[in-house]
């Protein structure tokens, strides 16, 4: 648990280090402050709801080149339960809280998108995977707190007509309690014929100043509502001191490093929020360990020193396999995932000022799956901060995942929460 | 002065026994089951680069003996029945994705690492196969390396990843070693990160160390092949000497066009037995199709080797014809990534000769078959003055719904 004592104490122990020691070959005790600082942030998922949306799509030529759409958004609670001979999701839609307004344009997959830029709109294809841009998408609380989002997302066809979607946003502009925060989303969801999006939004604060969030926000859990046809499973993945969390190179037969391997632990993870006297969001809890991520990242981009901006972020992407333990410790699980598209944007630490910070979003089709998830389906996408360093150096992460699931014969669906 | 494709260097009906003095085996690959649980593509397990279905695939297959003829009723109906008998060996390698876009030929490195990129079934992606290896048992088999590129199709209910590839022997093992091959395939990508298609292999035997005097029989079939998929395997030649190829307008600079009619005939090749070495003997059936082909590569180019093949594109028509020789459907398709190596003849020294091996999308149809979608592989030798052909062609048609599979289901 992420308490603001030791955060404070963390901010503290690390302004007092000389600048050469933070960073590059920290100490133990300088990863954990670093985890408890990334961990200031106020998480949380949105549910947009197709029931009362309107998209009217808009066209070139005579054909749908995008979508302009409002839809209410509602409060999503996501629970894991734990690992036993399987995994399953607790998932609950509760109350409208808001609503989004949206315009997506899609494009050619080269297009370089940027928040000022129109961009030259290609006509909508359900039988191809295309990119899109999120040229607006404006979150307006019943609280009046709103925040303003650009972002770049792809659509990919599967069986039976279905078009899913991901995404990656960042906020660039608040209003409220969110005015000047620093914000980054990931959605994931289905795209009707019709341009309606129904799905998950998750929405990842910077919170050091713990504006954002409080310990008493009322529970939700037992709606019984959930997403039809979809199960989300949720855990984060964050960096233990144990030696098989250490990253090392991938290097090629000549020596070059291709990429990184990075191995990190999973947990499950608890996060919410509620409108209840205004907008608050939980603090992050973890819980056990459930399983080890493997995974392999590289830039998808080479970095140049304007890149890490809003405006032009670092481009990653990478493979990875988790596999999920129950409580004997017994595999129950693998899956496998491609970030295809990854974008993370360079962020100052209080107290850490020469820590390579970073927040960002991603999402990449599930690619298979064994045990408990063999013939999966789905996104696994989401968002993170990070302080990272190539190793040896210092590599602190906090990285909360969701896997949006075709379920539709609920095999990974909990009715309750445990 | 202009090269006389046409000129007999030996006189035609001796090119034409020579480039059939090879061993063709057509087989059917099926993924190893559950092969996907523990494949890499690297064999580091602490590099996790090698995560199987990231940067590449790591394929495992059962190869079975393959028959496919087909059969062109009318204008409506064509019908194709494939036998798939017992397994006579394993195809493996590991294919690591290229750009997306973009060609091309100068990908071909064996002794580089390939590139690095992702796996995104969605798009169509230039790959490369690496570790290749077709074994056909009791140590009979050889070593390859290649490329490809995947075709995202959508069909049906639904997308699917196809793909295609080339590539050219290595090395190889008791019956394989010191000979040239080439192989093809084509076919699905699955879900579960398994290959399921055609493969077509390909060796010059002018010594005749594959040479069975055995008939082709019909073959038993032991398993069956995809629900989704038809795949029409043809063996090309010209009619006669009369049939003459003709240089096309020039495609581009450093870039021949060679225009070149031939007939496309049923086949039926000696099916390989587990056990025993691949021996091979081929029988010509009756005319399906008629096929124009334009063949464009640099013809001044030096002779391809193992290590700089010459690249080659092709165009094909191919205008399908009923019993009476009735022009009733046609397919379009065309060669995009084509590998191409030089031949000698031992017995024929001085006559000049290609090897070449490539694959491409099918882009139209008519007739019977309207709306097609697929590949095309080519695995062929052919003569240079004279130009005679020993073609090897496989059409992999998408065919979710059953059109051209079975016996006869009027389209």
């Amino acid at each position: 648990v992420s308490s603001s004592v030791t955060a404070e104490a963390a901010q503290a122990a690390l302004s007092a280090r000389a600048p050469a020691t933070r960073g590059a070959g920290s100490s133990a005790s300088d990863e954990d402050a670093l985890q408890l600082l990334i961990d200031e942030s106020a998480t949380f998922h949105l549910f947009v709801d197709p029931a009362r949306g309107q998209s009217v799509g808009f066209r070139s030529a005579a054909r749908v080149v995008g979508f302009e759409a409002v839809a209410p958004i509602r409060r999503l609670e996501l629970r894991l339960n734990p690992v036993a001979s399987g995994m399953t999701g607790f998932n609950s839609i509760g109350d409208e809280v808001g609503e989004v307004s949206q315009r997506w344009t899609f494009v050619d997959h080269d297009y370089v998108a940027a928040p000022a830029r129109r961009p030259p709109p290609v006509p909508l294809d359900r039988t191809q995977s295309q990119r899109f841009v999120i040229e607006e998408a404006t979150f307006r609380l019943v609280t009046g707190d709103a925040f303003r989002v650009f972002g770049t997302g792809r659509t990919f066809p599967l069986p039976g007509g279905r078009l899913i979607l991901g995404a990656v946003g960042n906020v660039i502009e608040g209003a409220g309690i969110f005015a000047r925060a620093l914000g980054n989303i990931t959605l994931a969801g289905d795209l009707s014929d019709d341009g309606v999006f129904r799905g998950h939004v998750m929405v990842r604060f910077v919170d050091f100043a713990r504006t954002l969030r409080s310990n008493a926000v009322p529970a939700l859990s037992g709606t019984g509502v959930y997403e039809e046809g979809v199960t989300y499973l949720t855990w984060i993945a964050q960096k233990s001191h144990d030696a098989d969390q250490v990253n090392t190179f991938s290097l090629t037969r000549q020596g070059v490093p291709r990429g990184l391997n990075i191995p990190v632990r999973l947990t499950r993870v608890w996060t919410d929020f509620s409108i209840t006297n205004g907008f608050r969001a939980t603090p992050l809890r973890t819980g056990e360990v459930i399983g080890r991520e493997i995974g392999f990242g590289k830039e998808a981009r080479p970095r140049t020193p304007e890149m890490g901006t809003a405006q032009t972020p670092f481009q990653f992407e990478g493979v990875s396999r988790y596999t999920f333990f129950n409580g004997a410790g017994q595999a129950v699980g693998t899956l496998t995932a491609n970030v295809l598209e990854g974008r993370s944007i360079r962020l100052a630490i209080p107290g850490a000022p020469d820590a390579p910070g970073l927040r960002f979003g991603y999402f990449g089709p599930i690619v298979t799956g064994t045990g408990c998830f063999k013939g999966i389906d789905g996104m696994l996408y989401g968002t993170a901060g990070s302080v990272f360093a190539p190793p040896p150096a210092i590599h602190v992460i906090s990285n909360l995942y969701v896997a949006r699931l075709h379920d539709p014969d609920g095999r990974w669906r909990a009715e309750v929460a445990d | 002065m202009a090269l006389d494709l046409n000129a007999e260097t030996y006189p035609y009906e001796i090119v034409q026994h020579l480039l059939d003095q090879t061993a063709t085996f057509t087989l059917y690959a099926k993924p190893l089951p559950r092969l996907f649980e523990t494949a890499t593509i690297l064999r580091d397990p602490d590099d996790f680069f090698g995560i199987n279905g990231g940067y590449g695939l790591s394929l495992g297959c059962s190869l079975h003996a393959f028959e496919s003829t087909t059969l062109v009723r009318d204008v409506r109906t064509v019908s194709v029945d494939q036998t798939v008998g017992c397994p006579v060996g394993e195809f493996r390698s590991v294919l690591r994705f290229g750009p997306a876009v973009g060609d091309d030929i100068r990908r071909w490195a064996p002794a580089t690492e390939p590139p690095v990129m992702i796996y995104d079934r969605w798009r169509s992606q230039a790959c490369v196969l690496t570790d290749a290896t077709l074994s056909f048992g009791y140590g009979e088999q050889f070593r390859a390396y290649g490329i490809g590129r995947t075709y995202p199709v959508f069909a049906g209910t639904g997308p699917r990843l196809l793909l295609g590839a080339v590539g050219n022997l290595v090395d190889g093992d008791g019956l394989f070693r010191n000979h040239e091959a080439s192989f093809s395939l084509c076919g699905t990508l699955s879900a579960e990160l398994g290959f399921e298609g055609v493969i077509v292999c390909r060796v010059v035997d002018s010594r005749g160390d594959f040479a069975s005097e055995l008939e082709p029989t019909d073959l038993e079939s032991t398993t069956l092949p995809s629900d989704d998929d038809t795949f029409i395997v043809l063996r090309g030649q010209k009619r006669d000497r009369t049939v003459k190829t003709t240089f096309g307008p020039k495609p581009g600079p450093n870039l021949d066009s060679l225009v070149t009619p031939s007939e496309m005939r049923l086949v039926e090749y000696l099916a390989p037995c587990d056990g025993r070495p691949p021996l091979s003997s081929m029988r010509v059936g009756r005319l399906v199709a008629r096929m124009d082909a334009d063949v464009r590569f640099n013809i001044s180019a030096p002779p391809g080797t193992a290590l700089t093949p010459t690249p080659f594109t092709t165009a094909e028509v191919y205008d399908f014809v009923d019993p009476c020789g009735r022009s009733v459907a046609r397919i379009d398709a065309g060669v995009t990534d084509g590998i191409a190596f030089g031949l000698r003849f031992p017995s024929a020294p001085g006559q000049p000769g290609v090897r070449f091996a490539g694959f491409g999308p099918v882009t139209g149809g008519t007739g019977a078959f309207t709306g097609v979608q697929g590949l095309l592989t080519v695995n062929s030798v052919i003569g240079i003055a004279p130009h005679a052909l020993s073609l090897t062609h496989v059409l992999h048609l998408v065919d979710p719904a059953g059109r051209w599979c079975g016996v006869g289901t009027d389209t």
